[in-house]
């Protein structure tokens, strides 16, 4: 029997580009989820008219939040294979055959792609720099080792995305599923990809303070615990 | 007399507080647990105060009772907001939930996603919950 593929992709205010992702998604994989965390400018409708499926959170929550409603949506649809794909059109789809490759080689539990060692096109110099820091700041606080701390683009195993449940609603997610990733003992792996910097996806982008903000999301879940 | 009777009350209904919220944060409780405690003995004994105060360092047994009391105070205000935390966390679950059970369907457009979500209650809540952060 064929592996069951979802991709998901939490949305926020992202009416202007989601049905072109979505579509030229549809192309090549037929199960999209796409996660609308309570937009206004129509997002879910232009989702549901390229043929997601759609959910939509009652109050914004947070991309965090959004891309565990989808993951656990994918998990009740029976995906073997589950894929987070930004709404933004950042992320080439080509891409994904990349990892879904690279797991099927590997067998590992989740794959997640690199822009540095693909390419990240277009990429403001402060931004590099603080993800270069992500890196750092992931590999001692979760005590794995990537050369790209930060992407959305992932590929996770059905056994894998059962054992992980984000409890971080806004950016820190990122770094929340690498830490479980580290604690659950899981095998994590990395591929090459292509980021596209847009001058969309660039104004819709993470501010510098907000590198702030996840670190002291961060931390005060660890005094949480 | 009524000060000190007033301020024991307080800091017995602090260490009350400590206690129902032991499973919460074991640090948190002691924290509050210890300075209530010691906060009471201060003002029965407040020559102790002076006495410890002056071994600690601090000039009058009041600053010290002061010292404390902000001590209790933050930690009083740290113990609200894992309260809070716990709280959004629920919320989370719930809205999750809510949105997994009634997937949008394309039955006429817009008709749907303006009907389920865009409108204004939805939008008030939505913003106390985010700056509540």
């Amino acid at each position: 029997m064929k592996n069951s593929i979802w991709v998901v992709i939490p949305a926020f205010n992202e009416g202007e580009v989601i049905a072109t992702v979505v579509s030229s998604l549809r192309k090549c994989y037929s199960q999209v989820i796409v996660v609308d965390d309570c937009s206004s400018d129509g997002t879910s409708a232009q989702a549901l008219q390229t043929g997601a499926r759609v959910l939509r959170h009652p109050i914004n929550l947070g991309q965090g939040a959004a891309l565990q409603t989808g993951i656990t949506d994918a998990l009740r649809q029976g995906a073997d294979y589950i894929v987070t794909f930004d709404a933004d059109g950042q992320h080439r789809i080509e891409d994904i055959a990349v990892l879904l490759e690279m797991q099927k080689q590997t067998g590992v539990d989740v794959v997640v792609g690199s822009r540095f060692l693909g390419k990240a096109q277009g990429i403001p110099a402060l931004r590099l720099i603080m993800l270069k820091l992500a890196v750092v700041f992931t590999s001692i606080t979760s005590k794995v080792r990537l050369t790209d701390a930060h992407n959305g683009l992932r590929v996770l195993t059905r056994a894998a995305a059962s054992r992980i449940h984000l409890r971080q609603n806004r950016m820190a997610h990122a770094s929340e599923i690498i830490e479980q990733i580290g604690q659950l003992k899981m095998s994590i792996s990395e591929a090459p990809v292509t980021i596209v910097y847009t001058a969309y996806s660039l104004r819709k982008g993470q501010k510098m303070g907000n590198a702030f903000n996840i670190l002291i999301e961060i931390f005060i879940e660890r005094i949480n615990r | 007399m009524i000060i000190k009777g007033i301020l024991i009350f307080v800091l017995m209904l602090c260490l009350l507080y400590a206690f129902l919220q032991r499973q919460k944060s074991r640090l948190v409780t002691f924290g509050i647990a210890f300075a209530s405690l010691l906060g009471s003995l201060f003002v029965l004994y407040p020559g102790l105060a002076t006495s410890l105060a002056n071994w600690l360092g601090v000039g009058r047994g009041a600053d010290l009772i002061l010292y404390f009391w902000i001590v209790i105070s933050i930690l009083l205000l740290m113990s609200l907001q894992f309260k809070i935390l716990a709280l959004q966390r629920v919320i989370t679950e719930i809205a999750r939930e809510l949105s997994l059970r009634s997937p949008l369907v394309n039955a006429g457009l817009n008709a749907t996603a303006a009907t389920l979500g865009e409108s204004k209650s939805a939008k008030s809540i939505a913003t106390e919950f985010s700056h509540g952060e």
